[in-house]
């Protein structure tokens, strides 16, 4: 009874002591600066080895003779950003195959930054809140669970010779591990569209533990763990996705892409949501519910959820706000924050 | 060991496991997001393992029998710390972690199933276990976490506790992973503390040998 009381409290206490809500976080420095190479096939793949920062994973595939200057990113630091590139070392080359006649050349740093373009937003956009997306974990699925079950009845059966049970146990316990760690934590990535009606500037975010690789700027928290590019050739553009090199532990990233501006209006939404929340000039907040493509705003409803603390953290007053939430799905959700509505 | 304490513990531990898998699946967020799964699974197999026991004749290495019954669900926890991005021997050093939450709850299950051999040793270690097992970190929780959550300050006492029980109490060791903002900031000096946990669950195995041991041979 003792023993029961005490886990009782245990339980009760772990589960009272883990948070459920995603929070907020304050913008960060830019972790993705762009360099220029020139390609000579035939290359299949290049790596750039940027030391503890991480490395460019590019699936270049130029053929004998081909030849192509690329802006290829990079995850390095640069604590002064791109005014303080020239004293960043360029990180090393190889690719494959070796022993070809293919080549791979720096060029130098890429004069016109994207990151610099972004830095000349409006600094009260720059620094919107970003959302920190739900720590990503595997799940327990169907076999595991049927497996589990298994392995309690079993050993219940063995109970009376301990050596054995033990044996049996923990080969068992074997399977599960082995069963368990082949399932990757779901890719969960929460997406914000950030428009400012007042500048006419707009960009988007995409945050998560992988992201895809964004256009523009590239934020890390923390700001120094090592990131691996993993991407491919398009034509001249480049496409993939960015992920921590070693294991996904609690590294947030959140990818940052210039958009134009959508306009917003009382008359029709620009895409449907799922939640409108609307902020007056005088501060006063009211839900709307569901927006739906071609309709005016609907009514104040009182019985809707209050939008999420995150969105709505840091933002300046004096001004007419639309909060809204584009889709909520199992991958992830989109949510557009237009300031000046 | 009680079938019903046996089947409490491992509902509990497979419930803390699962949780967050059901929660999913009816679109709900998780209960212990970014917690160590291992830890809580192998948290209610910590606090039951040392139970005092008493009655029955049990067949030899009787003591394994709690180990035997946790091992597949820690062993399941594990496999989704590591498939959630926890490092093997990294960081945070999850299989040390579960690997020193073993071995402790295999030495207090030793010296209770040691000390149910002879009267005086059952109470000897039915007190030890109640001061040190769930005592200890019901006195942390309340002294220290509580107040330490509430942004209060520790006085003298308060601080003692805070830094005794992590060491004594498997259950209040173990709150360092089975927490999602304190696990994934373990390091391996962390992982140090398991020896200490560990060589508490060790005195509390000698001290019931050397007691039943002693109370047998006095007996005529």
């Amino acid at each position: 009874m003792i023993a029961a009381l005490a886990m009782a409290f245990v339980a009760s206490i772990v589960a009272a002591s883990n948070g459920t809500e995603p929070g907020a976080r304050v913008a960060g420095d830019n972790r993705m600066f762009f360099a220029d190479v020139r390609f000579r096939g035939p290359l299949d793949v290049v790596w750039f080895d940027c030391g503890d920062d991480g490395e460019t994973r590019l699936a270049v595939r130029l053929v004998a003779g081909e030849e192509r200057t690329l802006s290829v990113p990079l995850p390095v630091n640069s604590p002064l950003g791109a005014e303080s590139l020239a004293s960043v070392p360029l990180p090393s080359l190889r690719w494959e195959p070796e022993d070809g006649a293919g080549a791979a050349a720096w060029l130098g740093w890429t004069a016109d930054q994207p990151a610099a373009r972004f830095a000349r937003f409006s600094p009260a956009l720059r620094a919107r809140s970003r959302p920190v997306a739900p720590q990503a974990a595997a799940q327990l699925g169907t076999p595991e669970f049927a497996l589990a079950i298994a392995c309690f009845l079993a050993t219940c059966a063995l109970r009376r010779r301990p050596w054995v049970a033990l044996v049996v146990a923990g080969a068992m316990a074997g399977g599960l591990f082995a069963l368990a760690v082949r399932r990757g934590p779901p890719d969960f990535v929460v997406r914000v569209h950030e428009i400012d009606i007042g500048v006419a500037q707009a960009y988007a975010v995409e945050t998560g533990r992988t992201v895809a690789l964004p256009s523009d700027a590239l934020e890390v928290a923390p700001v120094h763990a090592a990131l691996v590019f993993e991407l491919e050739r398009v034509g001249d553009a480049l496409h993939g996705r960015i992920e921590p090199r070693d294991g996904a532990g609690s590294v947030q990233l959140a990818g940052l892409s210039i958009e134009p501006v959508v306009r917003w209006n009382r008359a029709a939404p620009a895409e449907s949501l799922g939640d409108a929340w609307v902020r007056s000039p005088s501060g006063r907040w009211t839900a709307h519910g569901e927006w739906v493509a071609g309709r005016p705003l609907g009514p104040t409803q009182i019985d809707r959820p209050p939008p999420p603390g995150w969105l709505v953290a840091g933002l300046a007053p004096g001004r007419g706000v639309l909060l809204g939430r584009l889709r909520e799905a199992g991958e992830g959700a989109t949510f557009v924050r237009v300031v000046g509505f | 060991m009680g079938g019903t304490a046996i089947a409490f513990a491992w509902a509990l531990s497979l419930a803390f496991v699962a949780l967050d898998g059901g929660l999913a699946l009816a679109g709900k967020p998780p209960a212990f997001d970014g917690a160590s799964r291992a830890g809580l699974a192998l948290l209610p197999w910590l606090v039951v393992a040392g139970m005092p026991r008493r009655g029955r004749e049990q067949p030899r290495f009787a003591g394994l029998v709690p180990l035997a019954f946790a091992l597949p669900t820690v062993g399941l926890g594990l496999g989704l710390d590591v498939a959630s991005g926890a490092s093997v021997t990294g960081a945070p050093p999850v299989l040390w972690f579960t690997l020193g939450g073993l071995a402790t709850l295999l030495a207090w299950s030793l010296a209770a199933e040691r000390a149910r051999q002879a009267p005086r040793a059952a109470l000897v270690h039915a007190v030890t276990w109640l001061a040190v097992v769930p005592g200890f970190a019901a006195l942390w929780c309340a002294l220290a976490w509580a107040p330490r959550g509430g942004g209060g300050e520790l006085d003298g006492g308060a601080q003692w506790i805070e830094t005794l029980a992590p060491l004594a109490s498997p259950c209040a060791w173990s709150f360092h992973w089975t927490r999602a903002e304190q696990f994934a900031e373990l390091t391996s000096a962390d992982a140090s503390r398991s020896f200490v946990v560990l060589g508490v669950g060790v005195l509390a195995w000698a001290q019931a040998s050397w007691l039943a041991a002693r109370e047998r041979g006095a007996r005529p």
